[in-house]
C-alpha cells in the first residue's frame, strides 16, 4: 500500500479524499500543508492507477486544493485578526481561473480575490483587507501555490474591493470596454468562494450577470474575444507546434485548446445567465437552457474530459526540473487514438467559437439596445 | 547600315540594360539581408554588398573571367587574363554578338550575385577579413571553375547540361559556400537553447526585406531574359514571362505552405518563396512551357519554406535561409528541366534534350543530376578546405563580445542606427536641448 502521509498523526485510506481532508484539517503549520500538497502527485498517480474516471479525479483533487487553500487562508486570517483585531462584518476570499472552474491540476499558481463588507470605518476596513490579503497570498505561496505571474491575487488592489467598490469597478470596465477591461470582465466570470461568507460573492456574481445583459455590446465584444482565440489546427487536421523558443516542437495544450474551449463555454454561459462556475456544470446548464443539443453536450463533455485527462497526465509527468505550470506537450508521445481525440476536441472548440460569435450577435439583436 | 550592325547595336543595348538590372540586384541583396538581420549589424550587412561587388569586380576582371570563359581545357580556362587575348580566346562567348566589354560586365554581375548569396551564411558573426579573403578566392577559384564547366566550354556543357541563366552556376554555388560557412561558423549566439531548440532572431525591418525581394524580382528580368544576350527573335520576352510566372507561383506557394504548416502567413517566407521560385526557374526559363514554370515556381516556393524550417530544427543557423532559397531551389530548378524541358524550346535554344515528361527519357535528367552533384561537390570541397584553413589560421568568427555588441560598432566603429543603439548620442542630444 502506498504510504502517502505522515503516519505519526493518523492512518487514512490513501485513495480517499476523506483521508486527505482529514489530514489537512489536522495540519498545524504551513509546512505541513506544503508537504501534503507535494504528496498529491503520488495520490493522483494512485487514483489514476485505480482507473477512476478523470472527472472524479479532478473533483477529488480540487476538493483537496480547496481544503489546503482554505486552511492556509484561515491561518492568515487568524494571524492578522490576532495582530490588529477581528473585523466587524463579512468578507469572502474567493478563487478565480482554473481553481474557480475546479480544473486545477497537481501544480497550479494562485488566482484569487477578496470582497468585503466590513462594518467599520473605511481606513480600518482597507487596512484589514490589505493585510489579510497579503498574508493569505504569502501563506498560499508557502503552502506550494506560486504567485500569479499576472498578479491576479487579492494582494493586488485590482482584485480586492468592498462590495460597493466591486460594483463601481465592474461598471467602469463595461463603460470603458477597452481590451484590458474586457479581459478583466471575462476573468471575473470565473469566481468561487473559498473562505468567509460565500453569500457576498454570490450576490456580486448575480448582480454582475444581470447588469451585463444591459450591455449587449460588451457581450458581443466578449464573444468576439473568446471566439477569436487562435486554435492551432489546419483544415487537414495538422496541429501547429511552437516553432521557436524552449518549447519548439511542442504543442501548447493550455493556450492551444483548453483556454479557448473553457473561455468559449464561459461566455456562452454568461449570455444565458448561468451562474455555475465549473465548465462541466456550465455545459450541462447550457443544454438545459436549449443552447446546446443533447448530442452537442455529449460531444463537449467527451472533449472536455479528454482535455482534462491530457492536462492531468502532463501534470503528473512533469519532472522536478520542468516548469510545472507549463502545458506544452510533445504530440509524438500521444497514442494515435489520443491524437485523434485531441484533433476532434480542437475542431469542436472551433465550432463552439463560431457558435459563440453568432450567439453574441443574436443576443445584441434580441435586446434591441 | 547593315542589318547585322543594327542587331549588334540592339543586342549591346539590351545586354547593357540587363547588366545594370543584375548589378542592381546588389541593392536588393543589401535590403533583403539587412532587413532580415538585426539592427546592430545592419550597416555592416548592407555595406558589405559594396565591398563584395568591389572585390568581385577586380578579381573577376583580372583572373576570374579568363578561367570561366578563356580558352583552356574542359576543367578551366587558361587564358584571357584582364580581358586580354586574341579573337579566339573567348570563343565560348562567341555566340553573343556584343562587345567583349559588355560580355564581361554582364558575367561580372552574375559573380556578384553568387558571392552575395554566399555571404548569407556568414551573416552577423563573420570577421570582415573573411569577406576579403573568401570573396577573392570565390571569384577566382570557385565560381569560374563551375562557370567554365557549364558555360565556358567545359565538360558539363559538352554533356548538354541545361542551366540557362545559372540555377547551378550562380545560385547553387553561392548556397553551398553559404552552407559550408554556416556550419563552420556555428550558430549565432542565442539562436539555440541548451536542448537545441531554436529561438527566433527576427530581422529588424520586414519592409526592407520586402523591398529587397521586389528589387531582386525586377533584377531577375535582366538575369534570365538578359541571358539571351540577344534581341534577335524576341525570345527574351518569353523568358521574362516564364520568369515572372514562376515568381508569382512561388509567392503563392510559399505563403500557402507557411499558413498550412504553421498557421501563419509569414511575410519573409513569401519573399523567400519568390526568390526560391526565381532561383529554380533560372535554369529552366528558356526550356520549359509557361505552365511548367508555374509548377516549378510553386513547388520551389512551397518546398523551400519547409526545408528552411527543417534545417533550423536540425540545428543549422542559416540566418537568411540562403541554402534553402538558393541551394535547394537551385537543385530543384536544375533538375526540373530533366522533367519539363519541352522539345520545342530545346530545339530553339540548342542545348541538351527534351525532358522525361515529353518522352525524352532519363538522359537529360541524368545530365542535370550529374551537373548538380559535380558542382556541389567541387564547391563544397574547395569552400570547406579554404574556410577550414582560415578558421585554423586567422579565425572566421568575431569574438562573443563583438558579436553581442554588433558588427556595426565592432568592425566599423559606427552604428547603422546610431540614435537607436548609441546611448551617448541620446544623452548628448538631451544635453544640447
Amino acid at each position: 500500500m502506498l504510504n502517502l502521509f505522515d503516519e505519526s498523526k493518523d492512518k487514512y485510506d490513501v485513495l480517499s479524499i476523506r483521508g486527505v481532508k482529514e489530514r489537512v484539517r489536522k495540519a498545524d503549520t504551513l509546512e505541513e500543508l506544503r508537504r501534503i500538497h507535494e504528496q498529491f502527485i503520488s495520490w493522483i498517480q494512485a487514483l489514476q492507477d485505480s482507473c477512476l474516471p478523470t472527472g472524479e479525479i479532478y473533483t477529488h483533487l480540487n476538493e483537496a486544493h480547496d481544503e489546503i487553500t482554505r486552511k492556509a487562508v484561515s491561518f492568515a486570517y487568524l494571524h492578522i485578526a490576532g495582530e490588529i483585531g477581528e473585523p466587524e462584518g463579512d468578507f469572502c476570499f474567493f478563487s478565480m481561473g482554473s481553481s474557480a472552474r475546479q480544473e486545477q491540476t497537481i501544480w497550479t499558481d494562485q488566482d484569487n480575490g477578496l470582497i468585503y463588507d466590513f462594518g467599520m470605518d473605511q481606513v480600518k476596513a482597507e487596512r484589514f483587507a490589505r493585510e489579510f490579503s497579503q498574508a493569505a497570498v504569502h501563506y498560499l505561496s508557502e503552502a506550494g501555490y506560486p504567485l500569479c505571474p499576472g498578479n491576479v491575487m487579492a494582494s493586488n488592489l485590482r482584485w480586492r474591493h468592498s462590495e460597493s467598490e466591486w460594483k463601481t469597478q465592474l461598471a467602469s470596465y463595461w463603460n470603458e470596454a477597452g481590451e484590458h477591461d474586457l479581459k478583466y470582465l471575462m476573468m471575473l466570470l470565473d469566481t468561487r468562494p473559498i473562505f468567509g461568507n460565500p453569500g457576498l460573492l454570490y450576490q456580486l456574481r448575480s448582480w454582475y450577470l444581470n447588469e451585463l445583459r444591459q450591455y449587449p455590446k460588451i457581450i458581443v465584444k466578449m464573444s468576439s474575444l473568446a471566439g477569436s482565440h487562435d486554435i492551432p489546427i489546419n483544415f487537414a487536421g495538422m496541429i501547429f507546434t511552437e516553432r521557436w523558443g524552449k518549447f519548439a516542437g511542442r504543442f501548447d495544450l493550455k493556450q492551444g485548446v483548453f483556454a479557448p474551449f473553457t473561455n468559449t463555454v464561459k461566455v456562452l454561459a454568461a449570455i444565458s445567465q448561468v451562474e455555475e462556475s465549473s465548465t462541466r456544470e456550465r455545459l450541462i446548464a447550457l443544454e438545459e437552457r436549449g443552447e446546446l443539443s443533447p448530442r452537442q453536450l455529449e460531444d463537449c463533455l467527451l472533449a472536455y474530459d479528454f482535455l482534462l485527462h491530457l492536462r492531468l497526465c502532463h501534470s503528473v509527468g512533469a519532472r522536478e526540473n520542468d516548469d510545472k505550470l507549463d502545458y506544452h506537450i510533445l504530440l509524438n508521445r500521444l497514442e494515435s487514438t489520443e491524437a485523434t481525440k485531441l484533433k476532434d476536441a480542437m475542431r469542436l472548440a472551433k465550432r463552439l467559437q463560431k457558435k459563440l460569435k453568432k450567439r453574441g450577435i443574436r443576443f445584441e439583436q434580441s435586446t434591441g439596445i | 547600315m547593315k542589318e547585322s550592325t543594327i542587331m549588334m547595336y540592339m543586342d549591346s543595348l539590351w545586354v547593357m540594360v540587363a547588366a545594370i538590372l543584375v548589378i542592381g540586384m546588389q541593392a536588393g541583396f543589401a535590403l533583403l539581408e539587412a532587413g532580415s538581420t538585426r539592427m546592430k549589424n545592419s550597416g555592416h550587412v548592407a555595406g558589405k554588398q559594396i565591398l563584395s561587388f568591389a572585390l568581385a569586380t577586380i578579381a573577376f576582371w583580372a583572373v576570374g573571367f579568363g578561367i570561366t570563359f578563356g580558352e583552356g581545357n574542359s576543367l578551366f580556362g587558361t587564358s584571357g587574363w584582364m580581358l586580354g587575348g586574341d579573337s579566339k580566346t573567348f570563343e565560348a562567348l562567341s555566340w553573343a554578338n556584343v562587345p567583349l566589354s559588355l560580355k564581361f560586365l554582364f558575367q561580372l554581375a552574375f559573380v556578384g550575385v553568387s558571392l552575395a548569396i554566399a555571404w548569407g551564411g556568414f551573416a552577423e558573426r563573420a570577421k570582415l577579413s573573411v569577406y576579403f579573403i573568401f570573396g577573392i578566392v570565390f571569384t577566382v577559384l570557385i565560381y569560374p571553375v563551375i562557370g567554365h564547366w557549364v558555360w565556358g566550354g567545359g565538360w558539363l556543357g559538352e554533356m548538354g547540361m541545361q542551366d540557362f541563366a545559372g540555377s547551378t552556376v550562380v545560385h547553387l554555388q553561392g548556397a553551398i559556400a553559404a552552407l559550408v560557412a554556416t556550419l563552420l561558423l556555428g550558430p549565432r549566439i542565442g539562436k539555440f537553447n541548451k536542448d537545441r531548440t531554436p529561438n527566433l532572431i527576427p530581422g529588424h525591418n520586414q519592409v526592407y526585406t520586402v523591398l529587397g525581394g521586389i528589387i531582386l524580382w525586377i533584377g531577375w528580368f535582366g538575369f534570365n531574359a538578359g541571358s539571351t544576350m540577344s534581341t534577335a527573335d524576341g525570345f527574351f520576352g518569353y523568358i521574362a514571362v516564364t520568369t515572372n510566372l514562376a515568381a508569382a507561383a512561388g509567392a503563392i506557394g510559399a505563403i500557402l505552405t507557411s499558413k498550412f504548416l504553421t498557421g501563419k502567413a509569414d511575410i519573409p517566407a513569401m519573399v523567400n518563396g519568390v526568390l526560391a521560385a526565381l532561383v529554380a526557374i533560372t535554369a529552366a526559363c528558356a526550356f520549359v512551357e509557361a505552365w511548367a514554370a508555374i509548377v516549378i515556381g510553386f513547388f520551389a516556393g512551397a518546398f523551400t519554406f519547409w526545408t528552411s524550417v527543417y534545417f533550423e530544427r536540425k540545428g543549422i543557423d542559416d540566418p537568411i535561409f540562403a541554402f534553402s532559397v538558393h541551394g535547394i531551389a537551385g537543385i530543384i530548378g536544375t533538375i526540373s528541366t530533366g522533367f519539363f524541358a519541352s522539345p520545342r524550346l530545346v530545339e530553339q535554344t540548342g542545348v541538351g534534350k527534351a525532358g522525361l515528361f515529353y518522352g525524352g527519357g532519363f538522359e537529360q535528367l541524368l545530365v542535370q543530376t550529374i551537373g548538380v552533384l559535380g558542382a556541389a561537390v567541387y564547391v563544397g570541397i574547395v569552400s570547406f578546405v579554404l574556410l577550414f584553413a582560415m578558421k585554423k589560421m586567422v579565425g572566421l568568427r568575431v569574438t562573443p563580445e563583438q558579436e553581442i555588441s554588433g558588427l556595426d560598432i565592432s568592425e566599423h566603429g559606427s552604428y547603422g542606427y546610431p540614435e537607436h543603439l548609441d546611448p551617448s548620442l541620446t544623452s548628448s542630444a538631451k544635453k544640447a536641448n
